[in-house]
């Protein structure tokens, strides 16, 4: 079991590897047709690095739930939302991922509306989303944490510090005319390396929760 | 604080699915209010988004908010069928499978809304922002009946195995499942306004059983 959480937490350093790698090639801008045409293998190694990315994301979520599920009797909510959570957020790099090969596809058709469309939704679907998930894999995570003594307490109450400041850039992001998309999106592959961090250092089981 | 903290989290889930409802009800009466027409041309579509672009925003916004919070709740509903279903809790699991599903549908919706906004905005590509508008108005109505049924089905046979659930709630949630394909064969069978009016009649069926599983658990938690 503990094996099957340290791989988990070597999958969070890989997927941030790989996703901070497509934002050197890709940027954060939807590519325009002309792009896509030109710099073709740019665009399909974007797409690769997005799935490497997602796979990893959901296998390190794999490992933090189960590092925090606790084995006593009541309900593991918190554990559950972490899975969830995750699960959605490697689902949405999946999708970007499907967008942005459908882009190259459509440009090759010669369809700028088309190709507009999927370009944008490519590179947005993991802009907009990762704030509102983000709040929920944190917050779960440090409820859980504190539910649960499977990491350093200080660790529990820094995740849930980070997802409440998170929610503050996130409303800020959606209603003033700063873009924190990017900024929430570092904020969070950060966290996951951490997290990694504490996954690889596990050496023995969770501890079985005490009863209530 | 071990228990504490864990049931702080599960009475915050058990409101976390009333206030999903009021969030994505709140999206829908502003929908409602649209003068946007789906189904006009491209550049009238893209000119009459942007004349009430805050209202779409909003949109956006309640239905990210909406469904990171059904996530939430269907973690605590799910602990709740795990707890009374017992080891190895198949029917719970699939039942948080498919909430989770449920949840990145309104995500879904979310994202396609403000895809919309910023196609017609930043990109002037009306056509590729009304094809964002459709996807954002049908992801929920499309897909949550079958979701919502499968939801259901599960919520119900561990509620009669189990009588986790008092029995006005198990029966009502036993009735909602087969309710629910058959709004939904209709759905698919229906064009026009009828499509949309049942499509609504359906979010809103699964808006409504989630706000009484969701006062159900508040309930239980203060107990």
């Amino acid at each position: 079991m503990v094996k099957f959480e340290r791989f988990g937490g070597a999958s969070g350093v890989i997927a941030v590897a790989a996703i901070a790698l497509q934002f050197l090639i890709a940027g954060t801008a939807p590519p325009e047709i002309q792009s896509l045409i030109h710099n073709r293998m740019r665009w399909e190694w974007t797409t690769m690095l997005r799935i490497v990315g997602s796979l990893g994301i959901i296998w390190f979520t794999a490992g933090l739930a189960a590092r925090l599920r606790r084995l006593g009797s009541r309900p593991a909510s918190a554990a559950s939302v972490v899975l969830g959570a995750g699960i959605l957020w490697g689902t949405v790099w999946l999708l970007s991922a499907l967008f942005n090969s459908a882009a190259i596809s459509m440009s090759a058709v010669g369809d700028p509306a088309g190709v507009g469309l999927l370009a944008v939704l490519g590179a947005d679907s993991v802009l907009t989303l990762t704030p509102a998930l983000s709040v929920a894999f944190l917050a779960a995570t440090g409820a859980a944490v504190l539910a649960s003594p499977t990491f350093p307490r200080r660790y529990g109450y820094m995740t849930l510090c980070s997802a409440g400041f998170r929610l503050v850039l996130a409303i800020v992001d959606w209603y003033g005319s700063a873009s924190l998309a990017m900024r929430i999106m570092d904020l969070t592959l950060l966290w996951v390396v951490v997290t990694a961090f504490h996954l690889l250092g596990a050496t023995r089981p969770a501890a079985p929760a005490t009863e209530a | 604080m071990t228990n504490e903290s864990s049931t702080i989290w599960d009475r915050l889930g058990a409101w976390a699915g009333v206030g999903a409802v009021v969030s994505l009800g709140i999206g829908y009466a502003i929908a409602l209010t649209f003068k946007t027409n789906l189904y006009s041309t491209d550049g009238d579509f893209a000119r009459e988004l942007l004349a009430e672009r805050m209202k779409w925003e909003w949109v956006t916004f309640v239905r990210l908010l909406g469904g990171t919070l059904v996530l939430w709740f269907m973690g605590t509903l799910a602990g709740r069928l795990r707890q009374a279903e017992g080891e190895p809790a198949r029917l719970s699991s699939a039942a948080f499978g498919l909430g989770v599903v449920w949840a990145g549908v309104w995500l879904l919706s979310g994202l396609f809304n403000s895809a919309a906004i910023r196609l017609a905005a930043d990109f002037a590509n009306p056509s590729g922002a009304r094809v964002a508008g459709v996807l954002a108005d049908q992801a929920p109505r499309t897909l949550t009946g079958c979701i919502v049924f499968a939801l259901s089905l599960a919520t119900a046979l561990i509620s009669r195995r189990t009588r986790a659930f008092p029995a006005s709630f198990t029966y009502a949630t036993t009735a909602l499942a087969p309710l629910l394909v058959i709004l939904s064969l209709i759905d698919w069978y229906a064009s026009g306004p009828n499509e949309v009016g049942i499509g609504h009649a359906i979010v809103g069926l699964a808006l409504l059983w989630t706000a009484a599983a969701s006062v159900l658990l508040i309930g239980r938690s203060r107990g």
